[in-house]
């Protein structure tokens, strides 16, 4: 799972008002090389929650994304180069997507976050 | 020398997709798009290399003829059948067989050297062609079948033997020859790509020879679940899935029962109007074919996400997103799609093909889950801007998507889609601008009754 996908997921549990961000657990993280495209990330960029993507890269051990971004900063090479490798090629191949209200632990096993609720959740 | 003519095939209903790519590549000249089978049928001098590029085909074959008078009554059907060879021309369409065939030959030998291509080679040069007729007859507005598939194809076969001396043979052979009629109508070809005699060859080979080329390296690589255990595989008709114009996809690894054609989901992703910085999302994705052919098709310009509740479909996506999704971001997840685990607005283009048919759940939790999809559809699509394309086979859905979520979803277009005998809806939907209705929290009741909803069609 990339760090795209975890800034749209979202707890989904019958009551939960604020399931988002959910908190990343670290097992074993994987680095895949992939496309560089400025376009892809200058369009991605406005549809992001920045604070929840910051506070994601930072618990999953990448220091370099700015806590404060302004759209100046998307015509920078250096700073779209950094926010390429957080954004698409860092994986979360073994671990746990946390609820930040209920604590509900969804794991994630090879790269694929296990989402589905228990039927007393729903 | 006037161009050789073809036939593609595509499902019927999605042939504009088709039509629009063909009319892209240089010097092709389409001849119709509406005979009574889907496909497309055109005359180009392209090279065979830029049309086994084609997306929307499922399959690519040589055309023969197209005949409105076929008779009903068996006897005179046999009769004008087997006399229908000799109103063929077929020197044209036999040059372009053998020249795909070379083409064909060449690439697999040189992905893998296996005794069993050299073989194939020696064979075709010297002894004479064997073939086999495949025929598919279906009545759809006149009366009951007076005469099968099976005598069609043996009527056309005999013809064929008389005139080019050819050997019939079903299991092994070189050239395939299929007939579709539909009442009167009748549109016969040979195949160019699929040939499924040299899929059991291989299946056989490898076997004998322990293996030696691993089934990954080979083109049309079989199934995984299906995987040849033991030498019986030799009295088996291999799927035409896995030798077909698409089964080359690099991601198309392993399948689910239920697999989605690429060239299907190629024309649904058009209907998409996808643009760069998108996040294409199909929530019942089963082996990932729509969010894979999407980054197969866009590369690194969009992202993809795919997910299923299925344990086996989801494991399926993975090994396909490993295998071949290399071209652009893709991500899976297990999740359930009548409860998406998702920020509301956060996702630009849905493109979901649901389950319809009887191979693929039931009719009672379809008519209940599918109304479920769209109301989250709805609440995760981008306001003004977010399309989904909706393809389905369920009353609920029609109501729900034409008139509970009206003041929601703006229809854009809905196509009729024929696949595999069944008649299938593809809603294309655009989120307007109307900001979401606040849901109260009721708690649930106990004979909470369902209504029956009746739609006129």
């Amino acid at each position: 799972m990339r760090l795209l996908t975890h800034n749209m997921l979202s707890c989904n549990i019958k009551g939960v008002t604020k399931g988002f961000p959910l908190s990343i657990e670290v097992q074993r993280l994987d680095t895949k090389d992939a496309d560089f495209n400025p376009d892809f990330l200058r369009n991605i960029f406005p549809k992001l929650e920045w604070k929840a993507f910051h506070d994601a890269a930072v618990s999953i051990g990448l220091n370099d994304i700015p806590e404060q971004v302004d759209p100046t900063m998307l015509e920078d090479h250096e700073f779209l180069q950094k926010f390429h490798h957080a954004l698409l090629e860092v994986h979360l191949e073994e671990g746990a997507l946390i609820c930040p209200e209920t604590g509900r632990r969804f794991p994630v096993t090879k790269g694929v976050p296990n989402m589905l609720l228990h039927e007393d959740e729903v | 020398m006037e161009p050789p003519t073809y036939w593609a095939s595509c499902a019927t209903g999605l042939q504009f997709c088709l039509r629009a790519e063909l009319e892209a590549i240089e010097g092709t000249d389409v001849i119709s798009d509406s005979l009574a089978q889907g496909g497309v049928l055109f005359r180009t001098n392209a090279e065979p290399k830029e049309l086994a590029k084609l997306r929307a085909a499922d399959n690519i074959y040589a055309f023969l003829g197209h005949h409105q008078d076929v008779p009903l009554e068996k006897e005179a059907a046999v009769e004008y059948l087997t006399s229908l060879s000799a109103k063929i021309d077929w020197k044209s369409p036999l040059e372009l067989y053998r020249r795909w065939k070379q083409l064909d030959e060449t690439k697999n030998c040189s992905a893998s050297k296996s005794s069993s291509e050299d073989k194939e080679n020696m064979d075709a040069s010297s002894s004479p062609l064997t073939f086999r007729v495949t025929s598919d007859r279906i009545c759809k507005n006149m009366m009951k079948q007076k005469y099968t598939s099976m005598d069609a194809a043996a009527a056309i076969g005999d013809g064929v033997n008389e005139l080019l001396g050819w050997k019939a043979s079903m299991r092994v052979y070189d050239v395939e020859v299929l007939a579709w009629i539909r009442d009167m109508e009748l549109l016969i070809v040979v195949a160019l790509i699929y040939s499924g005699n040299k899929t059991i060859e291989r299946l056989f080979e490898n076997n004998v020879a322990e293996e030696k080329c691993t089934t990954e390296n080979l083109p049309e690589a079989p199934r995984l679940s299906e995987a040849p255990k033991d030498t019986e595989v030799k009295f088996q008709r291999p799927s035409r899935s896995e030798a077909q114009l698409h089964s080359r996809r690099q991601y198309r690894k392993a399948l689910v029962g239920t697999s989605l054609k690429p060239s299907t989901s190629y024309a649904l992703l058009q209907l998409a109007q996808i643009k760069p910085g998108h996040v294409v999302l199909d929530p019942m994705c089963g082996c990932g074919t729509i969010p894979l052919e999407a980054v197969d098709w866009l590369g690194g310009q969009i992202m993809s996400i795919g997910a299923d509740n299925n344990p086996k479909a989801v494991d399926a996506a993975a090994i396909n997103v490993r295998g071949g999704g290399g071209r652009g971001p893709c991500d899976v997840l297990s999740w359930d799609a009548a409860n998406l685990p998702l920020r509301s607005g956060t996702i630009d283009r849905v493109v979901c093909d649901m389950p319809f048919g009887n191979r693929c759940g039931n009719y009672k939790v379809r008519e209940w889950l599918c109304p479920k999809v769209v109301k989250e559809v709805v609440r995760i699509l981008q306001r003004g801007t977010g399309i989904a394309v909706l393809m389905a086979q369920s009353k609920t859905m029609r109501q729900e998507v034409e008139v509970n979520q009206k003041p929601f979803l703006e229809m854009l277009q809905h196509i009729l889609v024929e696949m595999e005998g069944l008649t299938v809806d593809v809603y294309v939907v655009r989120r307007t601008i109307e900001p979401p209705p606040i849901h109260e929290f009721r708690p649930k009741k106990a004979n909470h009754k369902r209504q029956r909803v009746v739609v006129k069609r």
